[in-house]
């Protein structure tokens, strides 16, 4: 079905798209949408009209033009993706805190891993692609809705032969006693972890670790006391967080209306292009002049050293407007100003030996 | 729910395993390999490791010594004896600091005129091969003032003095994460100052997971390798490229125990062959389209070139030698064919390869990328041998000493000692074949990781991308912010990827005690910078 990696594992050039397959048609990192290629489907945006029947047999990552002249990206979907276009029916965790999961509990292809709860199944998608297709993941929640939601979508992402999604109140009754050491990984993201602590310590084969999810500080305090008087130990609790940075080409002014040149500061100068660490390369350069004539012409080009720089003068027509007089041009990175300030705390222990 | 699934996890320690010591909570991490020459010192105490063979994962042991010479003996339960439990004990002696059962015979004193013990009668204990506990014992038995500490000081001058008398070795299982924070800890330049959560979060971004055929160029000793190896746990191939003459290092992967399927999976070859092979496929695609029908020759041409994997096997079934004798093996085929120099051949690869004619291009490149030869070393041959008995696996001469360096034991380590090598079981990172490379060229890799602080990003990217399949992502690793900065405007400049993404990841260890929670006073401040995106279709 769906998931190229999972499916053929010799795959003859670039993956073509087919009826029934799921895409994620990308218009920008904030504006994705996952969906079902049909026959004769249609998918509409603001950049108005798309054919399903023009996609299929195109390869995926191609760049497709609706109706109205807009474009958008045809994606084959991946957990990364997915996280990003799932219908939300409860909080989900992203992929930096899925990711850091994913590598302290070591999950890998054959791990049998215990989740409580699926809510939305971002965590769970994850999980189930890091233990096929020799493993499996068992997925609680005591939502029966949820539950079959987290379901379908496992179906259509293709994931459902590695995932058994059980309706049951973990915190209530703890996991299921046919899991007594059998488990090589139990994450949990409950309201209550402590409560089921103990039933965790019952699956895990000996050494093997548990992670918490909790926004809340109380919470993990409540869940180490309880993992503390259970048999665990290494208990380790982290907090992880991404910034993010655009990058754009930014102008700095030279000029500051003084007429009198301080010729006592010598710049700095740089290892010539031949010798510098290649990084170098694109160093801020100063222009002095800018005409017309000295445009380049294609986007293209490749800025291969300060040289090229000074002799066809600095990239142009790029969308922000000619170079001012009297500046310098560097390309920067300035972080992004919205950012995830906490998701929660992620407690990892490990069932003694 | 039927619990079938066998777990591929090993949960002992065998003779010959890579393990990890955390000595003494975490105070030191160190890699080892269990031979039964191995030794571990602490402090001015050395004892063989071979009491942690057969023993599971997990177990912790704590050094005895007795009448000069030491040992490692099992503890019989955890819970009570590992440091990072300390958490534990404090939140008990907190609840029941008056509880006068909790102090009894545990309690010690850190006041030197309280105790009565001298160390010369320490060092005549010793002498007499008193154990640790037995001086412990003493210590606390000699003291004075020590009914008037707290329960939590008395817990703490408990732990340092069996830190110094009895240390404690907890046995762990290598993961590509403990491998990263114990080098990052202890050595971090070596792995480019890749912190536990990027490489994480590289896993993710480059979608990196089983059944998929993963490009790595790295100089981070093998750290980035061993991460994918990890994930793909054999289901998949993984191409750890180079550039230079000499294969740098992937060591780090053989930190980790893998069984033969994944050891396997773990190639190598020329960045220069992969890019040839891959221009030409292209080629051949743009001349005949990418028609079904074409589609499926390549398929059958492929399927054909699959089918020798893990068996020795010449043109044809019949003419197979199982490859039990490894160093037979390499001679026959030493024998076969001319040693060449490995950049020479290379070069004539890029240069002899035309524009395809016709399908039978992957072939005609096939017999053009010959691998080189090497002397015979039985470390270097691999039981996965390709079609073309021309073609061997053998490393380049150069590459046996730097693979002969236990990276493990010598340099994480220098106290830990292996001798000789794990000579069971093939070693990861041999030379890929024709097949392989073929294979890589036709579909193209389905992730691209790469980590070469010392290249020019932009560089590296510019030509590593195309051998990425349409719609593949790929994740940029640098300590440094700028060059990435950079190479995302070219990216987004030039078309070639979307969902570009400069990340910083953060990450925050927390103290987590009753009425004492907070923040490490010490963080890292900085794990990296990755760059992601996904490459599009140039078809425009
Ligand atoms: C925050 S969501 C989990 C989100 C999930 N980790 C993800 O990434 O999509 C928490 C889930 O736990 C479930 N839950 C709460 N209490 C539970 C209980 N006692 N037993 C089982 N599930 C429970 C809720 O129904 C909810 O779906």
């Amino acid at each position: 079905m769906i998931w190229p990696l999972l499916e053929d594992t010799i795959r003859k050039g670039d993956k073509l798209i087919q009826d029934g397959d799921l895409l994620i048609v990308y218009e920008s990192h904030k504006q994705m949408k996952a969906v079902t290629v049909s026959k004769g489907g249609e998918f509409q945006n603001r950049y108005g009209l798309f054919a399903h029947n023009d996609w299929i047999g195109k390869p995926f990552g191609s760049k497709v033009t609706g109706k109205k002249g807009g474009f958008v990206h045809l994606l084959a979907p991946s957990p990364q993706l997915w996280t990003l276009v799932l219908t939300h029916r409860t909080q989900i965790l992203y992929i930096m805190d899925i990711s850091f999961v994913l590598a302290y509990l070591e999950v890998r292809p054959g791990c049998v891993v215990m989740e409580s709860g699926t809510g939305s199944g971002s965590l769970t998608t994850a999980l189930a692609r890091a233990a096929a297709p020799t493993g499996h993941i068992y997925s609680f929640d005591f939502h029966e809705q949820r539950a079959e939601a987290a379901r379908k979508d496992f179906e259509r992402i293709g994931l459902s032969n590695f995932i058994t999604v059980t309706v049951r109140d973990t915190q209530g009754e703890g996991f299921p006693e046919e899991f007594a050491n059998e488990v090589d990984a139990v994450f949990l993201d409950l309201p209550q972890p402590w409560l089921v602590i103990p039933s965790v310590a019952k699956s895990l084969r000996a050494d093997s670790p548990v992670c918490s999810f909790s926004p809340c500080m109380e919470q993990v305090q409540r869940t180490c006391e309880a993992l503390t008087t259970t048999e665990f130990r290494d208990l380790r609790t982290f907090e992880v967080l991404v910034r993010t940075y655009e990058t754009h080409e930014e102008y700095f002014g030279t000029d500051i209306g003084l007429d009198i040149v301080n010729n006592e500061i010598e710049d700095a100068t740089l290892h010539t292009p031949g010798s510098s660490p290649p990084h170098k390369r694109l160093c801020p350069t100063e222009m002095k002049t800018t005409s017309a004539e000295e445009k380049t012409t294609s986007n293209k080009s490749e800025v291969s050293g300060k040289d090229n720089w000074m002799k066809k003068g600095p990239k142009k027509g790029r969308g922000r407007g000619e170079q001012p007089q009297g500046s310098k041009c560097s390309i920067v990175a300035r972080p992004e100003a919205e950012a995830k300030g906490h998701t929660g705390y992620l407690t990892f222990a490990r069932r003694a030996v | 729910m039927s619990m079938t699934n066998k777990s591929s996890i090993q949960s002992c320690a065998e003779f010959g395993s890579s393990v990890l010591l955390d000595i003494n909570d975490g105070d030191r991490m160190t890699f080892a390999r269990l031979h039964s020459t191995s030794t571990l010192k602490i402090g001015n105490t050395k004892c063989t490791l071979e009491a942690l063979v057969g023993q599971p994962f997990g177990a912790v042991f704590e050094m005895q010594s007795e009448r000069n010479s030491s040992k490692l003996v099992r503890m019989p339960n955890v819970s009570d004896v590992n440091g990072r439990n300390e958490k534990r004990q404090q939140i008990e002696t907190d609840q029941d600091s008056e509880d006068v059962k909790d102090r009894d015979n545990r309690a010690l004193v850190d006041d030197n005129k309280a105790q009565t013990l001298s160390s010369d009668d320490i060092d005549r204990m010793k002498r007499d091969g008193a154990s640790g506990k037995e001086i412990i014992d003493a210590l606390v038995a000699n003291s004075a003032s020590f009914e008037t500490k707290t329960a939590f000081s008395q817990e703490k001058y408990m732990k340092k003095k069996q830190k110094k008398y009895a240390p404690r070795v907890l046995l762990r299982r290598p993961s590509a994460r403990s491998i990263c924070e114990a080098y990052f800890v202890k050595d971090p330049r070596k792995i480019g100052f890749c912190r536990m959560d990027t490489l994480a979060l590289m896993m993710s971004l480059a979608n990196v997971g089983p059944n998929s055929d993963i490009l790595v160029l790295e100089s981070l000793g093998g750290l980035i390798t061993a991460a994918v190896t990890e994930r793909l746990g054999g289901h998949g191939s993984i191409c750890s490229t180079y550039y230079t003459t000499k294969r740098p290092p992937i060591d780090m992967v053989r930190l980790l125990n893998l069984d033969d399927a994944t050891a396997l999976s773990v190639l190598r070859a020329p960045l220069e062959k992969l890019v040839a092979a891959r221009q030409s496929a292209l080629r051949s695609k743009d001349q005949n389209g990418v028609g079904v029908a074409e589609r499926e020759a390549l398929a059958q041409a492929l399927s054909t070139l699959e089918e020798p994997k893990n068996s020795t096997i010449g043109q044809n079934a019949t003419d197979a030698v199982v490859n039990d004798s490894p160093s037979m093996a390499v001679e026959a085929l030493s024998t076969e064919t001319p040693v060449t120099e490995s950049m020479d051949v290379d070069k004539e690869t890029t240069n002899i390869i035309s524009p395809a004619q016709n399908t039978t291009d992957g072939v005609v490149e096939d017999s053009q990328i010959k691998d080189m030869e090497a002397p015979s070393t039985e470390m270097s041959v691999k039981q996965n041998m390709d079609l073309d008995q021309k073609t061997s696996h053998s490393l380049p001469a150069e590459d046996r000493e730097e693979d002969a360096c236990e990276l493990g034991d010598k340099e994480a380590n220098p106290t830990a000692v292996g001798e000789g090598k794990a000579s069971k079981g093939p070693r990861p990172g041999n030379e890929a074949t024709s097949a392989d490379i073929f294979k890589w060229a036709n579909q193209g890799f389905s992730s691209l990781l790469v980590a070469a602080p010392e290249l020019d990003a932009w560089t590296v990217v510019k030509q590593l991308i195309p051998l990425l399949s349409s719609s593949s992502p790929f994740v940029i690793y640098s300590p440094y912010q700028q060059p990435l900065a950079e190479c995302m405007f070219q990216l987004q400049k030039n078309n070639m990827a979307i969902a570009l993404q400069l990340t910083e990841p953060w990450c925050r260890e927390y103290q987590v005690l009753p009425l004492r929670s907070h923040p490490h006073m010490q963080m890292s401040a900085t794990g990296g910078f990755t760059l992601s995106g996904i490459r599009i279709t140039n078809c425009v």
